[in-house]
C-alpha cells in the first residue's frame, strides 16, 4: 500500500475526487497543499492505495498533479498537461 | 512544522517592515495596505480626480517584482490563466468596494488592530463572516474552472507594466500626480519603498501569505499554519508600535479610519467573500500575478479600476464616515457576490455530473 498526494486546479475538484476515493472504500483526507509541492495555495488530498494509482482513481478532470509519498520525499508520477 | 516556523519569520520580518515604512514617512497604521495603494497608483496616473490620494506606491511594484524574481529563482515562475479572467476582474473590483469602505484591505486591517484600532477588530468579524460564506459556496461546488499553461510572454506583461511604471515613477514624475495633501502626500522615501516591497514579496511568495486562505483553511481543515503568518505581523507590528508610540487603543481618533461599525463590517464582509471566490486577498493577487498568473493580474487590474470608480463615485469612505454611494455600492457588490457564486456553483456542480457519468 502506497499513499499519494493528489493536487487539483480547483478546490471542488478536490472535494469530489476524496469523495469518489471514500466511495470506492479508500481512505482520502482533503488537506491544504503543502509548501514543498506547489507555491498554490489551494486544497490537495492524501489518500492510499496500490501502485499505478493512475489506473484506479476516479476520473478527474480538474487532478493537476499525482504525488507518491516516499519516507523523505515526495516524486510526481502523473501531471495532467491536457489543454 | 517548518511551513509553519518559516510563515512566522515571514510575519515578524513583515510586521516590522509595516512599523518601519510609517516611521519612514507611510501614514499611520499603513506600512503596507495593497487596496489603499492601487487606490494611490490609479490617482497617481490620473484614473481619479481625488487629489488626496494620489501617489505611485513602489511597495506595490516590489511586491509584485520581488515575488517575480524569486519565482525565477526558485522556478516557479508559471504563466497561467483562462479561469473565467472577466469574472476575475468583476470580483476584483468588488473586493476593492469593500476594503474601501472599511479603509483598508486585509493586511491593513491587520496593521489596524496592531496599532490598537478596534474599528478593525469589527473588520476582522466581518471578514471572517464574508470568508465562511464563501466556503460554504466552495463546499457547494463553487468554482472558476481550471487555469491553462500559457506562453512566457503572457506570464511577464504584469511584472513587466510594474518596470514600466516603476521608470515612469522615477525618470517621468512630470507625467505621474503627486497628492500635496492628505495620505497620498505621506510616503517613505522611493527606494526604501521599493526595497520594502521587494523584501516582502519575495517573503510572501516563499510562504505563500494569505489572510483570506488562513481563515479558510482554519474554517475547511481547522489549519492555523497560512494564518500564523498574519498573527506574526500583528504580534510584531503591535509591539513595533508600542516601542515607538504608535499605539493608540480605541474606536475614535483612529488614523485613516472610520467608526461606522455596521459599514466596517459590510465592508470586509464583502472583501472576504469575494476574496474566496477569487482564490486569495489581495496581497495574494499580487504575489500570484509576479508567479505568472494572468487571473490573478486581471483581478488587480479589476481592483485598479474599481478604485477608481470608488473615488469617481463617491464610493469611498474618508476618516469622516461612509457615504450613502458608499453604502448602495457595499450592497449592490453582494448581490452580485451572490449571483456570481449560485450561478457558478450550479454550473461546477453539473459539470461534476457530467464528466462523472462520461468517466464510467
Amino acid at each position: 500500500m502506497e499513499t499519494y498526494i493528489a493536487t487539483f486546479f480547483t478546490h471542488f475538484g478536490a472535494v469530489k475526487f476524496a469523495r469518489d476515493l471514500r466511495s470506492q472504500g479508500k481512505n482520502a483526507t482533503l488537506m491544504p497543499v503543502p509548501r514543498d509541492l506547489s507555491s498554490s495555495c489551494g486544497t490537495c488530498v492524501r489518500f492510499e492505495g496500490p501502485q499505478e494509482p493512475i489506473q484506479w482513481v476516479p476520473h478527474a478532470p480538474e487532478l493537476d498533479r499525482i504525488f507518491l509519498c516516499g519516507q523523505k520525499e515526495r516524486t510526481v508520477i502523473y501531471e495532467n498537461t491536457g489543454e | 512544522m517548518k511551513e509553519k516556523r518559516n510563515l512566522i519569520i515571514a510575519g515578524l520580518i513583515i510586521g516590522l517592515i509595516s512599523v518601519g515604512l510609517v516611521k519612514a514617512g507611510n501614514p499611520a497604521n499603513m506600512g503596507f495596505c495593497i487596496a489603499c495603494f492601487l487606490r494611490d497608483i490609479a490617482g497617481g496616473v490620473g484614473l481619479h480626480r481625488a487629489a488626496i490620494v494620489q501617489y505611485v506606491r513602489p511597495e506595490i511594484i516590489g511586491l509584485v517584482l520581488g515575488a517575480f524574481a524569486v519565482s525565477l529563482v526558485k522556478k516557479e515562475f508559471m504563466p497561467r490563466g483562462g479561469s473565467s479572467p472577466v469574472l476575475r476582474f468583476v470580483l476584483g473590483f468588488i473586493v476593492m468596494v469593500g476594503a474601501l469602505m472599511f479603509l483598508g484591505c486585509p493586511l491593513r486591517m491587520v496593521l489596524r488592530i496592531a496599532g490598537g484600532d478596534l474599528n478593525a477588530v469589527v473588520g476582522l468579524v466581518g471578514f471572517a463572516a464574508g470568508i465562511a460564506v464563501g466556503v460554504f459556496f466552495l463546499n457547494q461546488g463553487f468554482s472558476l474552472k481550471r487555469t491553462y499553461s500559457l506562453p512566457k510572454v503572457e506570464g511577464m506583461a504584469f511584472p513587466a507594466l510594474n518596470v514600466g511604471l516603476l521608470l515612469l515613477a522615477v525618470f517621468g514624475t512630470g507625467l505621474l500626480l503627486f497628492s500635496e495633501s492628505g495620505p497620498g502626500s505621506q510616503h517613505a522615501p522611493l527606494a526604501i519603498a521599493l526595497i520594502a516591497g521587494l523584501v516582502v514579496g519575495a517573503l510572501a511568495q516563499r510562504t505563500r501569505l494569505c489572510m483570506v486562505g488562513g481563515i479558510r483553511d482554519l474554517l475547511l481543515f481547522k489549519d492555523w499554519t497560512l494564518l500564523s503568518g498574519f498573527l506574526a505581523i500583528l504580534v510584531a507590528a503591535a509591539v513595533g508600535n508600542m516601542l515607538l508610540g504608535g499605539f493608540n487603543l480605541g474606536f475614535a481618533n483612529q488614523p485613516v479610519a472610520h467608526t461606522d461599525g455596521l459599514w466596517n463590517f459590510l465592508g470586509m464582509a464583502t472583501a472576504g467573500f469575494g476574496s474566496v471566490l477569487l482564490g486569495g486577498c489581495p496581497l495574494r493577487q499580487l504575489i500570484l500575478a509576479g508567479e505568472g498568473n494572468s487571473d490573478s493580474a486581471v483581478a488587480v487590474l479589476g481592483m485598479i479600476v474599481g478604485a477608481a470608480f470608488c473615488h469617481n463615485f463617491g464610493l469611498a469612505s474618508s476618516g469622516t464616515g461612509s457615504t450613502a454611494n458608499g453604502h448602495i455600492a457595499v450592497v449592490l457588490a453582494l448581490v452580485v457576490l451572490v449571483v456570481i457564486a449560485v450561478t457558478n456553483t450550479a454550473k461546477a456542480a453539473q459539470n461534476a455530473k457530467v464528466s462523472s457519468s462520461q468517466g464510467k
